[in-house]
């Protein structure tokens, strides 16, 4: 216990220290989502139906999901800056596991993920959705599991990655895509048939789906239809696993 | 006692046959003594620290510490490049490393007079990137000893310190190895540090040379050596040698060591105006004379201890 979870905490705590001691990273985290939210609901405002909804209320928990996406891999990065500042070889050779390393990685992306969401929340009034104690609980507990699988990702890449500018490279190829496909940007229905095909092969395609079923839940606002939520909860399962035992394979092999 | 016995360790290669940097190495190191491990670069000092550090998996051979695997003993590391975060302070990073060995520390819990030996009981809520590198150094010897450690590993630890802060950080070392009984091996190319440790290794292209209590190392040296400068080497020692059978040394490129003499053995054979002497000087034998006579070459330097000398 004493090399899994103490070193889990001081790991995780690190990370958050880290985090609230750099106000250029908080104000950024809350800022950049805020204008893109800001932009992308006026500009599409005339534009845009589905389900008779204003686009701006349709778009914010996909903007949730960005911000997610974003926190939880970006908090992957302190592992390239540990390993060049020296930090890292310090961890690894004290008594402390190497799921330790994962699991912190893991808790960390995640805290800061919930943290900036729940900040983006802020706005939440002006775009009319009612949303329910219930849609609240579940809609954030799927967000839990997501940033999880989220940091999980950012963690391999960051893994074997050497410099920080080339993580950031590779994260912009990989997640600018990743959310545009996902469905929270547009709805899936209107998308060409091949649009469709490469959206249903991208697991953030069954998260967002399931993640906006779960915010307007008891609302009066019937979202369209997506896959069924068993669907959705068996593949974000599933890829978390994977990608847990594939950290763990790269972290007691590297 | 640390029991390292026939360690050998290969890297991989992508194609063909792997490097060998450890070939069959044994050496021991006592509980309150300071073993320094010295070596060129490419000698396997480092794969040695990273085999002892469990960095690296040990693919032949063994590493006991008190009769039992190094994993079950407690072992304070530091690091040739700073392990600290820098924007932390520097308790932060002793509470956070501390944890990292299962270890909950409060400031209560650290020991007045650990602080004060060290001289950072004013530094603690620095942060770590406001510190000197000196004192980042003694942060790094804080956080390994206060996980009380039963053997401590230090890699190039002068590496980036000035000479007063060396010197200052050596006796530390020597010091906290006495009182906390420790098992210290100090890997490093300051060859005069070395010296005066109570027991210096050797390493020289993945093999051992020489294990020892550096006075014993030197002994063949005799009390005092006589160092010639000379545009030609090879003329000047054919010259010495139609005097008797002198135990000659060719030390460095234009210099020559003449072991077991003094400088008025010498003088009656070569005067100091010889056309072939710039400069002669009697002095006592040092760890690098021993390493050149056993090896054929200096010990190459690191960049950084290059600018710190």
């Amino acid at each position: 216990m004493s090399t899994m979870a103490l070193p889990t905490y001081s790991l995780w705590s690190r990370d958050l220290k880290h985090f609230l001691r750099q106000r250029s990273r908080v104000v950024g985290a809350v800022g950049q989502p805020f204008v893109i939210w800001i932009f992308l609901a006026a500009g599409f405002r005339g534009s845009f139906s589905a389900s008779g909804m204003d686009y701006g209320a349709w778009l914010f928990p996909g903007i949730i999901l960005l911000i997610a996406l974003f926190a939880a891999i970006f908090s992957t990065i302190s592992i390239i800056e540990d390993r060049k500042s020296g930090f890292l070889q310090g961890v690894i050779t004290s008594p402390a596991t190497r799921a330790s390393i994962i699991w912190s990685k893991m808790l960390s992306g995640t805290t800061i993920a919930i943290a900036q969401s729940l900040l983006f929340m802020i706005l939440l009034p002006f775009t009319g959705i009612g949303l329910t104690a219930e849609g609240f609980a579940l809609s954030f507990l799927m967000l839990t599991a997501a940033s999880m699988m989220l940091t999980l990702l950012g963690f391999i890449l960051a893994w074997n990655m050497s410099s920080t500018q080339g993580f950031h490279a590779i994260m912009n190829l990989l997640l600018i895509p990743m959310w545009l496909l996902s469905g929270a940007f547009f709805p899936t229905e209107g998308a060409s048939g091949w649009m469709q095909t490469v959206m249903m092969l991208n697991p953030m395609y069954y998260i967002t789906a399931l993640f906006q079923q779960l915010f307007f839940l008891g609302s009066t606002i019937t979202f369209p239809a997506g896959p069924a939520p068993w669907i959705s909860v068996t593949v974000l399962a599933a890829v978390s696993i994977l990608l847990y035992l594939y950290s763990l394979r790269i972290v007691r092999t590297s | 006692m640390l029991l390292v016995q026939n360690i050998a360790h290969t890297y991989a290669a992508r194609r063909g046959a792997g490097t060998r940097a450890l070939r069959g190495v044994s050496l021991t190191a006592a509980q309150g003594d300071v073993t320094a491990v010295v070596g060129s670069n490419g000698s396997g000092k480092t794969t040695l620290f990273r085999l002892l550090t469990g960095v690296l998996a040990l693919q032949q051979g063994s590493i006991t510490m008190h009769n039992a695997s190094p994993r079950n003993a407690r072992i304070g590391v530091v690091f040739q490049s700073p392990s600290l975060d820098p924007h932390l302070t520097a308790f932060e990073n002793i509470r956070h490393h501390a944890m990292l060995y299962g270890l909950r520390l409060g400031r209560d819990d650290i020991s007045a007079a650990l602080l004060d030996r060290l001289g950072i009981a004013d530094a603690l809520d620095t942060r770590v990137s406001a510190l000197s590198g000196g004192f980042q150094r003694r942060v790094e010897l804080a956080k390994a000893l206060l996980t009380k450690p039963e053997l401590l590993v230090l890699d190039e630890p002068f590496t980036g310190l000035d000479v007063d802060a060396r010197e200052s950080f050596f006796s530390l070392l020597r010091e906290v190895t006495v009182e906390h009984r420790l098992v210290t091996l100090l890997i490093t190319h300051v060859l005069p540090l070395a010296t005066r440790c109570d027991r210096v290794a050797v390493l020289e292209q993945g093999t051992l040379i020489a294990d020892d209590a550096p006075a014993r190392l030197l002994e063949d040296f005799g009390p005092t050596v006589v160092e010639i400068t000379t545009p030609d080497p090879a003329t000047l020692a054919a010259h010495l040698r139609t005097h008797g059978d002198r135990d000659l040394l060719h030390l460095r490129e234009q210099t020559l060591l003449l072991r077991n003499t003094g400088l008025r053995d010498v003088a009656s054979i070569l005067d100091a105006d010889h056309p072939l002497v710039q400069d002669i000087q009697a002095r006592r034998p040092t760890l690098e004379d021993f390493f050149i006579a056993r090896t054929g070459h200096a010990i190459a330097r690191a960049e950084e201890e290059l600018l710190a000398a």
